[in-house]
């Protein structure tokens, strides 16, 4: 049934479905995973990294990129596409402040964003995005952070914490668990790396996260300091498994 | 009655085929070992015991494990398990397709490595495995193998699962590795992992079956360096755990040697990484 209706975008199946859309957030499931977390006074991307090639330029490799001096985006799909769209909302970044003496706001650009991607999935002879994008930042003038999601349907909407990409509903299921309003920097930060230590076996080398805080303060971690915190959570798992355990820490199977 | 008549004409002669060859027996696999190798056993008056001992036996199943494994440096072929249907006497070490080369580690002769690289029809795993074990003496064993997500059912998750990604199967006499998650049912290992390690159930050696996911790049699965970076990952927390009772013993030389084969490791397969998703 599928294969009449799942070759032209601009054609709905009898039950509704667009499936070059559903085909395209399947692209996205091949990305690999990307955090968002909001605390209380910063939010926080997490990225898995895949290995770059031996004579590859680690730079020009990247999954979070700057719209603007305060928005931040990461992504999971297809990193050409990103490429495309990342272009398009960093002109529009620069086109709304020089028209309106302003920069944007994190609900503008995202919903900007999401337009685009809505506009593709309803046009002949193009297809959808193949990616999801998690866009963080602060209003002008504000000190709430601020985390919005967007995919390849258009649709967008904001978060306190979302995952995408591979693996992305074990990690959403692990950030419902353990989410809670207002974190600090440290428990945000902390909360990033393990929700994405849940799907990333390789600890820290592949492991990238970026913090945004009020005033347009942006920090990239470097390896040893996520190292550390990988570290950290790793002993505080140990120390919390030996609690669980009575006596000599034999376990029941 | 004329297609019953037909269709027992057909039983009956494929019967016979299958009496014929039963009588006549399925060919066995043979271990053939190096000269030196015999050399040093009949040195040692051990021609009563087995022909090979040693603590550890490494085995690497087709594709994925025997590539991780096959990647050790400083080891030296000591034998072959020679595979049915094969009359190639010395045995040709280019052709993969009938032999198992076995090693040791010249650092550690205590150490053997089985390998092939070919999959081992199912019908012969036991007779491969029975060869092995009549003739090898361990302590304990430690299996590579790998499996493809088609194939993989988690009931945790609807997660498509994808690399590094490994499990682990384990006989009762072999401690629990808590760090490594279990192959869990309603999975099935076959073919060879399972002969193995039933095999070592039977026989009371402690033994770990480490299983990797195949990475799927243009619709076909494959060991990508993903997969061999799971099998690292499972090996180092494996050795991490050796002081566990009635674990296995491993030695600082095993971990240095896979330590250094981790870089040619990722040489070796990362062409094939695709960028294509980020």
């Amino acid at each position: 049934m599928t294969s009449s209706y799942d070759r032209a975008l601009t054609v709905f199946s009898p039950d509704g479905h667009l499936f070059q859309v559903e085909y395209a957030l399947e692209a996205v499931r091949k990305g690999t995973c990307a955090v968002g977390v909001r605390g209380q006074d910063c939010v926080v991307l997490g990225v898995e990294k895949k290995s770059v090639l031996k004579l590859q330029d680690p730079r020009t490799v990247r999954k979070i990129v700057m719209l603007d001096d305060h928005i931040c985006m990461a992504f999971a799909g297809l990193s050409a596409d990103a490429r495309v769209l990342v272009n398009k909302a960093r002109i529009e970044c620069q086109s709304y402040r020089l028209s309106v003496e302003d920069p944007v706001t994190v609900e503008y650009i995202t919903r900007y964003i999401a337009g685009v991607q809505q506009k593709y999935t309803q046009s002949g002879g193009v297809r959808p995005f193949g990616i999801s994008t998690l866009i963080i930042g602060f209003d002008p003038h504000d000190k709430t952070p601020k985390l919005y999601q967007t995919d390849p349907s258009g649709i967008y909407s904001a978060w306190k914490a979302n995952a995408i990409g591979r693996s992305s509903k074990t990690v959403r299921e692990f950030l419902e668990k353990n989410h809670k309003d207002d974190l600090s920097k440290e428990e945000s930060i902390k909360l990033t790396v393990k929700s994405l230590l849940e799907v990333v076996q390789t600890g820290a080398k592949n492991i990238e996260i970026t913090i945004m805080s009020a005033g347009n303060i942006i920090e990239n971690l470097k390896v040893d300091e996520v190292d550390k915190i990988v570290k950290e959570i790793e002993e505080e798992k140990k120390e919390a498994d030996k609690k669980k355990k009575p006596g000599t820490g034999a376990s029941i199977q | 009655m004329e297609q019953q008549s037909i269709r027992y004409t057909y039983d009956s002669e494929s019967g016979e085929e299958e009496d014929t060859e039963m009588s006549g027996g399925s060919p066995t696999p043979m271990l053939l070992l190096s000269l030196e190798k015999m050399k040093k056993i009949a040195d040692s008056n051990a021609l009563n015991k087995k022909l090979l001992s040693g603590r550890v036996l490494l085995v690497g199943i087709e594709e994925g494990g025997s590539l991780f494994l096959s990647s050790i440096k400083n080891k030296k072929i000591i034998g072959t398990l020679l595979l049915p249907g094969s009359d190639s006497i010395p045995p040709d070490p280019n052709n993969s397709e009938i032999i198992s080369l076995i090693y040791e580690l010249e650092a550690a002769p205590d150490v053997l490595i089985v390998f092939c690289k070919h999959q081992i029809p199912t019908e012969r795993c036991a007779g491969w495995t029975k060869t092995l074990f009549e003739h090898v003496d361990v302590q304990s064993v430690v299996v590579f193998d790998t499996f493809a997500a088609s194939s993989y059912i988690n009931l945790d998750s609807e997660d498509h699962p994808y690399p590094p990604l490994v499990r682990i199967l384990q006989t009762s006499k072999a401690a629990s590795i808590q760090d490594i998650p279990l192959y869990e049912p309603p999975n099935l290992t076959r073919d060879l992992g399972a002969a193995i390690l039933s095999h070592c159930e039977i026989h009371k050696i402690p033994a770990y079956l480490l299983l990797s996911l195949l990475d799927t790049q243009h619709g076909r699965f494959m060991a990508t360096s993903s997969t061999l970076q799971a099998f690292q990952t499972a090996w180092e927390k494996l050795v991490a755990s050796h002081g566990v009772e009635q674990g296995i013993d491993f030695v600082a030389d095993i971990q240095s040697i896979f330590k250094t084969n981790e870089r040619k490791n990722r040489d070796i397969l990362s062409e094939s990484q695709s960028q294509l998703y980020l």
